[in-house]
């Protein structure tokens, strides 16, 4: 057999296979190699530059649907894993946040108390300046604060 | 009227409990009336002498309060020692109102002192009695 014979048979059942091939996994050269009952390297040299011209006009190999779903799964998995990482996160960002803010209204709060009991001593002082306390001749417990015209 | 009892605190001194007013008046009512027996007839005067214009305020201040007796009404807050605990503390009356509670003041002190005396009295008669029955002498 000549090889342009060769040639042009391996050519036919290739484009057969091809004909029926529907992703590029339907379409190897070892597989057509199988048919042929040829090496895969022997089916290169003979009609290696158009096979992989023919190959690449097919779309890329189809992944079982089971797979497919086990890895939209997997992705899923972990989106949730991160969106659970993300809520914890903001979880505690507002918690600090809210205490931060407790915190500071506990803490004017405080000073606010102390102002105001500052204002209330000073306003007693200012009185104290025209009262007269009167003397008693025992210790009863109490004093009297007396304010004069 | 403010209503209050009294009760005996844990140092023996009389005190007056007000039940049906809240907490912080409570306490201060309980703080302005103190238990000398002399304190009623005291503040009465200086109220008397406020009224009269003889005073232009008048008032006493003691461990628990500080009372002011202005022409038309009283203060009472707490004392100054405790203030930096709690500044909102203060309770106004009008006059007749602190007139009438150390009215009310006064005469149960009166009483408790007089049942006081009346309890001890009662002791020692029955001392007397428990002597001469059994005969015992030199008291």
């Amino acid at each position: 057999v000549k090889a342009s014979d060769r040639k042009h048979e391996v050519l036919r059942v290739m484009h057969e296979i091809y004909a029926k091939a529907h992703t590029q996994d339907d379409f190897t050269a070892t597989k057509i190699a199988r048919v042929i009952s040829i090496s895969t390297v022997w089916f290169y040299r003979l009609v290696g530059q158009e096979f992989i011209e023919l190959r690449s006009q097919l779309p890329g190999s189809r992944k079982p649907k089971e797979a497919t779903i086990g890895k939209l799964k997997k992705l899923i998995k972990e989106l949730r894993a991160q969106i659970r990482t993300l809520n914890t996160r903001l979880k505690n960002a507002a918690f600090e946040e809210t205490a931060e803010a407790i915190r500071m209204i506990e803490r004017l709060d405080d000073e606010n108390r102390s102002l105001r009991a500052d204002v209330v001593l000073l306003r007693r002082r200012l009185d104290q300046r025209e009262q007269v306390i009167i003397p008693q001749y025992q210790d009863l417990g109490y004093r009297i604060l007396r304010s004069y015209y | 009227v403010k209503k209050f009892r009294l009760e005996v605190s844990a140092n023996g001194q009389p005190r007056a409990v007000f039940e049906e007013e809240e907490a912080t008046s409570a306490l201060l009512l309980s703080g302005f009336l103190h238990p000398s027996l002399l304190f009623v007839p005291d503040m009465l005067h200086e109220i008397s002498l406020v009224e009269r214009r003889a005073l232009r305020t008048s008032g006493f201040e003691s461990e628990a309060v500080r009372a002011l007796f202005h022409g038309n009404m009283v203060e009472v807050e707490s004392a100054e020692h405790l203030i930096k605990r709690d500044v909102t503390r203060k309770v106004v009356l009008s006059l007749d109102e602190a007139k009438l509670l150390l009215f009310e003041w006064g005469a149960a002190l009166l009483r408790w002192h007089m049942e006081q005396n009346v309890e001890a009295k009662g002791s020692v008669e029955l001392r007397y009695k428990q002597i001469e029955l059994n005969g015992e002498a030199n008291i």
